[in-house]
C-alpha cells in the first residue's frame, strides 16, 4: 500500500498539484468553521462560567433581586446566623472611548470589607494600590490589570477615558492588579471601583447588583440558601456562582445552536468538494487502475488506495483546520461577545484556546467527511475491470443508473423531514438535526437526476444563445455527470443554506419592525442606557412629572422591565401605565382581545401575557402567572395572550401601578414621550435634554432612530450567522473552480482537436465561464425550493422550539436579488482561472495528452 | 489602634496598695488585672484631642503621609472617637467614628467619604481591613478595654533601659470578637505607661505586628507617647504617627461624636 501511494497517489498529486491543494482545501474550509465557531462558542460559555467564579472568589452563595439589592440588606444579613462575610458587588460592562482596547468589565467591590470574599487581595503582591484612602475618597478611583494597563498605556496616576450612561467620564489609575485569580475574570479587561462610587456611576440608587455572601464553617451550601430563603422571602433568588453561571450559559445557548447548523452545514458543503474531487480522480486514473488490477491488485486494494489518500487528506486538512479555525474563532468570539452583550447583557471574554477536546473533534470530522465523500469514489474504482479501464471513452459511454427509484428515495426522504417538522414528534437540537439529516440526504439523492434534467432541458437554450460557446460548455456539462452533479450539489446546497439562513434572518426582522410598528409609536424615548437587556442606569420614577410639564408633551409613559427567573428561565416581566398605552398601540391578540386586556390589566391587577410564555410554559388566559415580589409570591391571572417579540424566554406585562404596588420600585427603563399635535418632536427633545441635562444621561431617540437602533440589535444578534453565510459561499466558490480546473484537465484533448479544427482561444475561454455560469445558475435553480422549505423549516419550527416565537414566512426575495448579482460574478471569478488556463492550451501537446 | 492614638494607654502600679488584700501568690508578683486597673484609673481622662501627622512607609519604602485631627470623649470601653483627615486636601473632609456599643459587643464604626456624601459602616468581619491603607487595621482603631481580656502577668522586661511588666492578654470574646489570639502588653513599671504591643492573630504564633511608643511626654499633667510605631512584622511596612498639640479635659460639644456631624461638610 506504502508502494502504492508513493507511486500512483504522490505522483498524481504532483501532477495534479492546484486540484489537490483545492480538494485539501475543500476539508479545510468544513473543518476551520467547524473549529473556529466550535472554540468560540467554548470560549463564550467558558468565560462566562469563568467571570462567574473569578468574581465570587470565595462566596458560597449570591442573593439578588430584581432591580437591585437594596443596601439595607447587607446588614440584615450580616446579622443572620451562620453567615461569616457579606460583600456588595455591581458589575457593569463599559466601553473605553478607545474602542480598539475592547469592553472592559467593571467590577464594583468593597474594598473596605472584600478581603473575606476574595482570594485575591488589593494590596501586597496581588495589587499595588498606591493608597487606599486616597482610592476610597476620590470616586473616580480605579484598579487595573497590569495587562490591560500596558495595552492602554496606563500607569498608576494617570487617566483613562470610558463611556458610562453620563457621557464621557475620565477614571484614574490608583494602581495596578497582578494576573491572577479575580484579576483574570473577563480576559483581564477588568476596572476595579468602590462599589458606592459604582452605585453613583451607574445611577444604581441605594442598590447593589448582588450580595456575595460567605457562610461559616460548618454550615453546608443548602442549609444556607434554606436559611437566607426563609429569611428573606421569595423576592430574592439566593443561588450559589455556579448556578448562576449556568443561567447565563443557558440563557446564551439559544443564540450558540444557531452556529451549529451554520458548521454542519459548511462540513457538508465540504464532503461535495471532497466527493467529486475524488470522483474526477477515479475517473482521470482509470488507466492506472486497470494496470493494476491487470498486475493483480484486488478491488479492495484499489479501494483502500482510494480511502488511505482520503485519510490524509482529511488528517493534513484536519490539522490545517484546527489551525486556521483558531486563528479565526478570536475574531469571531468577540463578535458572539458583542452579540451576547447587546441581546442579553451578558458579557463572556476570553482567550481562544484549541481544546485537545476540539481538535480532536476537527481531525475526526475532517478524517470523516473526507471518507464519506471518497467512500463512492473509491467504490466505483475497485469495481473498474482491467479491459474497462483500457477502452477508451467507455466509462463515458456507460449507461446512467435507473434513476427512478433514486427519485422516489429522495422525494420520501424529504417529505419525511417536512413531516417531522410539522410534527412535534422531535423538539430541540434532535428536531434540527433529524429534519436536516433527512432533508439534506433526500436533496443529495434529488439534486442529481434533477440537475441532468434541467442541463438537458437547458442544452437547446444556450446552443440558441451561445452559438460556439453554448454548445462546448453544454457538453462538458452533461459530458460527465457526475463532476457536474457533484458540483451542483455544493452549489445548490450552499444556496439552499444562503437562502434558508437569509430568508430566516429576512422574516425574522420584517416582523419585528412590522411589531414595532404597532407598538413604538410615541414620537420619542428616553433612556438612560444604550443597552436595552441590561440597563446601566435607572431613571428615578418623578422624572416623569418632569417631562410632562414641558411644552409641547401630551403624554408621558415610564416603561420598567425586570428580569425575574420562571421555572428556570429568565422571562421579562414589563409594567407601564397601560391606560394611555392603549389608546396608541395595536396589539396582535393571539387570546383574548382589547378590550378585556385593558380592562384585565386597568381595572383587575390581571396581566397580559406574550406568546411565546404561553407556548413555552403552557399558560394563557384564565390560567395565573405566580410571580415573587418582594412582598411574597403574587398570582396574576393572564387577561390576553398577545404576539410580542420583547423576549425570546417569554414575557408579562403589568400595568405600572400594579408594579408598583407589589414591587415598591418605581424606578424608569424608558420614558415614552407622546408630543402634542403639531408640535416638532425635535424642540421637545431638545426641551427634555436641557431639563435632564447634568442630572441624568438621557439618550433621546425619535422614533425612527429607535426602531433603528433595535434593529442593530437584531442585526448583532445575526452578525456571526452572516459569517458563516458568506463562508458558505465561499465553499461555493471552492466548488466551482475545482470542478472547473477539472473540466478543463479532463478535457485538454478535446480542446486541442477544437483548436486544431479552427476554434479561438476566447471562444474556448467564453465556453469555460459559460459552464460556470450554467453550474451556478442550476445550482441555484434548485436552490429554489429547497431554500425557501428551509427557510420555512427555521422560521416555523426551529423559531417557535428555541424562541417561542412563529414567524409568519417570507420568501427572501433580497436575498435572492443579492445572489442574482452575486453569483454570476462569483461564476466569473472562478472560471478566470480555468478559462484562461483552456485558452492557453497548445494544440500539439493537447493531442498528446492522455 | 484608638487605645494607642487616642489615650495612649495608661496602667497603675498598685502592688503595693494591693498586697495587704491579695492572696499568697500575689505577693511575689502583682496580679495583671490589677496593674491594668490602676493604670487606667491613673491616666484616665474625661477627653482628649490631637493633631497627627501619619506617615506609612511600605516595604519598599515608598513613604505616604497624611494629616488628622482626632478628638475622644470618656475612656476605654465607654469612649467616643472622632478622626477627621485634613491633609493631602485629595482626603481632606474623610472621617472615622466610633461608638460604643452597650454590653461588651465590639463598637460601631462609620467611614466617611465627603466625595460620595455618604457614610460606610465597617462590618465586624471587616475589622481586620487596613486602616485606610495604614499598618493599623479597624480592630486597632477600638478603644482598649482589658475587661476584655483574660490577663495575667508573664514577667519582666527592659526596654530601652526601661523596666516594663510583661502581661499577656487574651480576647475573651462574650459578645464581641477578636481577630486577635493574644496580645502581649509591656507597661513601664515606674509610671504604668504601655510602651510596647505584641499582636499575635488567631492561627498563629508569632506575633504579626508590633506597636512601640515612644517620645513620652507629661502634657498637662498626663503622660502620653507624642510617637507611635505600627510595624507590619510580615509585609515589611510601618506606620507612624506623630502627635502634636495635645490637649486633654477640654470640654467636647455633645454633637461632635455623631452620625450627623460625621456626614457634616467640614464637621469636626
Amino acid at each position: 500500500m506504502r508502494f502504492l501511494l508513493r507511486h500512483l497517489s504522490l505522483s498524481y498529486a504532483r501532477r495534479h498539484l492546484a486540484k489537490t491543494i483545492l480538494t485539501l482545501l475543500g476539508v479545510v474550509v468544513g473543518v476551520t468553521t467547524f473549529s473556529s465557531i466550535k472554540t468560540a462558542q467554548d470560549a463564550l460559555v467558558v468565560g462566562i462560567g469563568s467571570t462567574v467564579d473569578r468574581v465570587a472568589g470565595k462566596a458560597h452563595l449570591q442573593v439578588t433581586m430584581e432591580g437591585g439589592v437594596p443596601e439595607a440588606l447587607q446588614e440584615r444579613l450580616r446579622n443572620l446566623p451562620g453567615i461569616r462575610a457579606t460583600s456588595p458587588v455591581i458589575e457593569q460592562i463599559v466601553v473605553p472611548e478607545k474602542g480598539e482596547l475592547g469592553s472592559l468589565m467593571v467590577i464594583g467591590v468593597d474594598l473596605l470589607g472584600d478581603r473575606e470574599m476574595r482570594d485575591y487581595g488589593f494590596e501586597g503582591d496581588d495589587a499595588d494600590l498606591d493608597d487606599p484612602l486616597l482610592f476610597l475618597a476620590q470616586p473616580d478611583s480605579a484598579l487595573f490589570t497590569r495587562e490591560f494597563a500596558k495595552r492602554a498605556g496606563l500607569a498608576t496616576g494617570t487617566s483613562l477615558a470610558v463611556k458610562v450612561p453620563s457621557g464621557v467620564r475620565k477614571v484614574t489609575a490608583r494602581g495596578l492588579m497582578s494576573p491572577k485569580g479575580f484579576a483574570q475574570a473577563f480576559g483581564g479587561n477588568l476596572m476595579v471601583v468602590d462599589v458606592y462610587a459604582a452605585q453613583e456611576l451607574f445611577g444604581r440608587g441605594r442598590r447593589f447588583d448582588r450580595i456575595d455572601v460567605r457562610l461559616q464553617d460548618g454550615v453546608s451550601v443548602a442549609q444556607g440558601i434554606e436559611l437566607l430563603q426563609k429569611a428573606l422571602g421569595p423576592a430574592y433568588r439566593v443561588e450559589t456562582p455556579a448556578r448562576r453561571g449556568e443561567q447565563m450559559e443557558r440563557l446564551v445557548a439559544n443564540f450558540t445552536a444557531g452556529f451549529n447548523v451554520s458548521s454542519a452545514f459548511a462540513l457538508s458543503i465540504g464532503i461535495f468538494l471532497i466527493f467529486n474531487a475524488f470522483n474526477v480522480s477515479v475517473n482521470r486514473r482509470r488507466r492506472d487502475i486497470g494496470t493494476l488490477r491487470a498486475l493483480g491488485a484486488t478491488p479492495r486494494q484499489v479501494q483502500l488506495l482510494f480511502l488511505a489518500e482520503a485519510l490524509i487528506i482529511g488528517l493534513l486538512g484536519g490539522a490545517l483546520g484546527c489551525l486556521a479555525g483558531t486563528a479565526f474563532s478570536q475574531a469571531l468570539l468577540v463578535s458572539m461577545g458583542q452579540s451576547t452583550e447587546m441581546v442579553y447583557g451578558i458579557s463572556g471574554s476570553g482567550i481562544v484556546h484549541l481544546t485537545p477536546a476540539i481538535m480532536l473533534q476537527s481531525m475526526l470530522l475532517g478524517l470523516v467527511a473526507s471518507l464519506v465523500g471518497a467512500w463512492g469514489p473509491a467504490l466505483s474504482a475497485s469495481r473498474i475491470s482491467p479491459t474497462e479501464a483500457f477502452a477508451k471513452g467507455a466509462f463515458q459511454a456507460k449507461a446512467q443508473r435507473r434513476v427512478g427509484p433514486r427519485i422516489a428515495t429522495g422525494a420520501a426522504l424529504v417529505a419525511c423531514a417536512a413531516a417531522l417538522a410539522l410534527s412535534s414528534a422531535v423538539q430541540g437540537n434532535a428536531l434540527v438535526l433529524c429534519v436536516l439529516l433527512l432533508g439534506g440526504i433526500g436533496l443529495v439523492l434529488l439534486i442529481g437526476p434533477l440537475s441532468r434534467a434541467v442541463l438537458l432541458a437547458l442544452g437547446p437554450l444556450l446552443t440558441r444563445l451561445f452559438p460556439s460557446a453554448g454548445p462546448l460548455s453544454s457538453d462538458a456539462l452533461l459530458g460527465n455527470p457526475r463532476r457536474s452533479s457533484g458540483t451542483i450539489m455544493a452549489m445548490a446546497l450552499s444556496l439552499t443554506f444562503v437562502l434558508g439562513l437569509g430568508g430566516y434572518m429576512g422574516s425574522t426582522r420584517l416582523t419585528i419592525e412590522r411589531w414595532m410598528d404597532d407598538i413604538l409609536t410615541c414620537d420619542l424615548f428616553v433612556r438612560a442606557s444604550a443597552n436595552f437587556s441590561r440597563p446601566d442606569f435607572l431613571y428615578p420614577g418623578a422624572v416623569k412629572g418632569e417631562i410632562l410639564a414641558l411644552p409641547g408633551v401630551r403624554t408621558v409613559e415610564s416603561y420598567r422591565a425586570i428580569r425575574p427567573q420562571f421555572r428556570d428561565r429568565q422571562i421579562l416581566v414589563g409594567s407601564v401605565e397601560m391606560d394611555t398605552l392603549m389608546q396608541r398601540v395595536r396589539y396582535d391578540f393571539a387570546q383574548g382581545d382589547r378590550d378585556s386586556m385593558r380592562e384585565g390589566l386597568i381595572n383587575k391587577e390581571m396581566c397580559a401575557v406574550t406568546e411565546n410564555f404561553r407556548d413555552r410554559f403552557g399558560l394563557g388566559v384564565g390560567d395565573k402567572v405566580p410571580l415573587n415580589t418582594p412582598g411574597g409570591m403574587v398570582e396574576f391571572p393572564i387577561a390576553a395572550v398577545i404576539r410580542d417579540y420583547s423576549s425570546d424566554q417569554g414575557a408579562v406585562f403589568l400595568d405600572r401601578k400594579v408594579f408598583l404596588r407589589h414591587w415598591q420600585d418605581d424606578r424608569v427603563d424608558i420614558y415614552d414621550v407622546s408630543v402634542k399635535p403639531g408640535t416638532d418632536p425635535g424642540r421637545v427633545r431638545d426641551a427634555i435634554r436641557a431639563k435632564l441635562s447634568g442630572r441624568y444621561p438621557a439618550l433621546i431617540s425619535t422614533q425612527r432612530e429607535f426602531k433603528d437602533e433595535i434593529g442593530k440589535a437584531i442585526d448583532a444578534f445575526y452578525a456571526v450567522m452572516r459569517i458563516t453565510v458568506l463562508l458558505a459561499l465561499g465553499v461555493a466558490f471552492l466548488g466551482i473552480v475545482t470542478s472547473l480546473l477539472i473540466s478543463v484537465a479532463e478535457r485538454t484533448r478535446e480542446i486541442g482537436i477544437l483548436k486544431a479544427l479552427g476554434a479561438l482561444p476566447g471562444q474556448i475561454a467564453r465556453s469555460v465561464v459559460l459552464e460556470a455560469l450554467v453550474l451556478a445558475l442550476v445550482g441555484l435553480m434548485l436552490a429554489l425550493p429547497a431554500g425557501n422549505l428551509f427557510a420555512s423549516f427555521m422560521e416555523g419550527p426551529v423559531a417557535r422550539a428555541f424562541t417561542g416565537w412563529a414567524m409568519p414566512h417570507h420568501y427572501p426575495w433580497e436575498v435572492l436579488g443579492q445572489l442574482l448579482v452575486a453569483l454570476p460574478l462569483v461564476s466569473f471569478l472562478a472560471a478566470g482561472i480555468p478559462a484562461r488556463q483552456a485558452a492557453g492550451v497548445k494544440v500539439t501537446e493537447a493531442i498528446e495528452y492522455e | 489602634m484608638i487605645r494607642i492614638l487616642l489615650k495612649p494607654l495608661q496602667f497603675l502600679l498598685a502592688a503595693a496598695l494591693l498586697l495587704p488584700v491579695t492572696s499568697a501568690p500575689a505577693l511575689a508578683a502583682p496580679d495583671a488585672r490589677a496593674l491594668l486597673k490602676e493604670s487606667e484609673n491613673r491616666h484616665r481622662t474625661k477627653t482628649q484631642q490631637y493633631s497627627g501627622d501619619l506617615t506609612v512607609v511600605n516595604k519598599e519604602g515608598k513613604v505616604r503621609k497624611k494629616g488628622w485631627n482626632s478628638y475622644r470623649q470618656g475612656y476605654a470601653g465607654d469612649s467616643k472617637n472622632l478622626i477627621r483627615f485634613t491633609d493631602p486636601p485629595e482626603v481632606k473632609g474623610v472621617g472615622f467614628l466610633s461608638l460604643p456599643r452597650p454590653g461588651s459587643e465590639n463598637p460601631d464604626q462609620w467611614l466617611y467619604l465627603p466625595s460620595m456624601k455618604r457614610e460606610r459602616r465597617i462590618a465586624p468581619q471587616d475589622r481586620d481591613a487596613s486602616f485606610v491603607g495604614t499598618d493599623f487595621n479597624y480592630e486597632d482603631m477600638e478603644e482598649f478595654d482589658h475587661e476584655k481580656y483574660k490577663v495575667s502577668l508573664q514577667g519582666e522586661e527592659t526596654l530601652d533601659g526601661q523596666p516594663c511588666w510583661v502581661i499577656a492578654a487574651i480576647p475573651l470574646e462574650k459578645g464581641s470578637r477578636s481577630i486577635y489570639q493574644k496580645l502581649t502588653l509591656y507597661l513601664r513599671k515606674d509610671i504604668l505607661y504601655l510602651v510596647r504591643e505584641d499582636l499575635v492573630r488567631k492561627g498563629e504564633k508569632e506575633p504579626a505586628k508590633r506597636l512601640i511608643l515612644s517620645d513620652i511626654k507629661n502634657v498637662e499633667g498626663h503622660y502620653v507617647a507624642a510617637r507611635m510605631e505600627m510595624t507590619d512584622l510580615k509585609k515589611g511596612s510601618h506606620t507612624t504617627v506623630t502627635l502634636k498639640q495635645i490637649s486633654f479635659n477640654r470640654p467636647q460639644p455633645a454633637s461632635r461624636f455623631t452620625l450627623q456631624n460625621l456626614t457634616r461638610e467640614g464637621g469636626d
